[in-house]
């Protein structure tokens, strides 16, 4: 006889899951890089939400309509100074009274991309225990 | 019939889980089933509890004295003993055997002479019933707890001697098992809160009990 026995219901397990979801949260990743005048970034974030648990014997786990949230945000830039010419007052003197030599820089040129949507999936899963210590 | 029958959770623990328990508490915190005077015991440690004599007018430094339970074995309904047991457990109770140590120091003196200290020891032979008490105070609160109903000592004569007896043990078993608790954070692994809506009853040599998570 084991010295342990759990059991939880199709009711319990959706109500673990749902918790879980909350503990989870929202996972993002961002990067970004650069070549020359050329630049990229990105962020991704993914939640899951909602969904059933249907309990399959012998050891079937399924998983239905559960959502999941994601979104993905895509910026491109382009900084002109890199190639385009420098525009620069030269310093001007006048009755011993100089202006300052004055230079316009170029703007970096920035495109913004999101997108989010909801995927719903169903999927069947089964656990696979391992054993972290003899005790 | 399912597990969980008509609630959502269902959690059952084997004599021999709850043997496994005791034993890993009790090796590692003799100090809750070992007891005794200065003579015994002159300091609380792990593996046992200093107690004070007990004061009695002339006698020097009071009565020494020991107690110290052997590892208790529970046994869950049905009865595993095969009829060892003078206090087979019934329905919703369990059966715990130990042997109790009774030391005495049996002082000699005379005048201002503290003279000697023998230590005579008694092994006794405890068999007590006892049942499986939830203290439950709201979801996911609370413990479940052991308690001692009655005790059998056998073959002391007379019987009033082994009433006293019995007595003193029950008392001395239901406060060490009264340190052994199981908190319902225990059954939940912090995950979630146990509703408790059914237990904890003894069955099948388990503990069962029944309920819903929030």
């Amino acid at each position: 006889m084991q010295d342990i026995v759990a059991a939880a219901d199709e009711t319990a397990t959706t109500i673990l899951l749902l918790d879980a979801e909350t503990a989870l949260g929202t996972t993002t990743k961002s990067g970004s890089g650069s070549l020359g005048p050329f630049g990229a970034g990105y962020t991704v974030a993914v939640n899951f939400s909602g969904g059933t648990i249907d309990l399959t014997p012998p050891n079937v786990i399924g998983i239905t309509d559960c959502n999941l949230h994601y979104s993905v945000s895509l910026s491109f830039s382009l900084d002109l100074n890199s190639f385009l010419p420098h525009f620069c007052l030269p310093q001007v003197c006048l009755f011993g009274i100089c202006t300052p030599k004055i230079c316009i820089s170029w703007p970096t040129i920035t495109v913004p991309f999101s997108f989010a949507d909801i995927v719903k999936f169903t999927a069947d899963f089964t656990l696979n225990p391992h054993l972290s210590g003899s005790t | 019939m399912s597990l969980t029958q008509a609630h959502h959770i269902f959690a059952g623990v084997s004599e021999t889980g709850i043997n496994s328990f005791i034993k890993a508490i009790c090796s590692a915190r003799g100090h809750y089933i070992n007891y005794g005077s200065a003579s015994f015991v002159p300091v609380t440690t792990a593996g046992a509890t200093n107690m004070a004599s007990i004061p009695f007018p002339g006698v020097p430094g009071g009565i020494q004295w020991a107690v110290s339970l052997s590892i208790p074995v529970l046994d869950l309904f049905p009865d595993s003993s095969g009829g060892a047991s003078p206090l087979p457990p019934v329905a919703n109770s369990f059966n715990v055997h130990t042997q109790a140590t009774i030391v005495i120091g049996c002082a000699t003196w005379d005048g201002r002479d503290k003279g000697t200290t023998v230590p005579l020891k008694a092994l006794l032979d405890v068999w007590a019933l006892g049942e499986v008490v939830p203290h439950y105070s709201g979801p996911g609160t609370g413990f479940v707890g052991l308690k001692v109903d009655s005790v059998r000592i056998l073959g002391i004569k007379p019987s009033t001697l082994g009433a006293v007896l019995e007595c003193l043990l029950r008392m001395i078993l239901a406060a060490a098992l009264g340190n052994i608790t199981v908190p319902f954070q225990a059954f939940s692994l912090g995950a979630f809160k146990l509703i408790l809506e059914q237990g904890p009853e003894i069955s099948d040599d388990q503990v069962k009990v029944w309920g819903a998570i929030s």
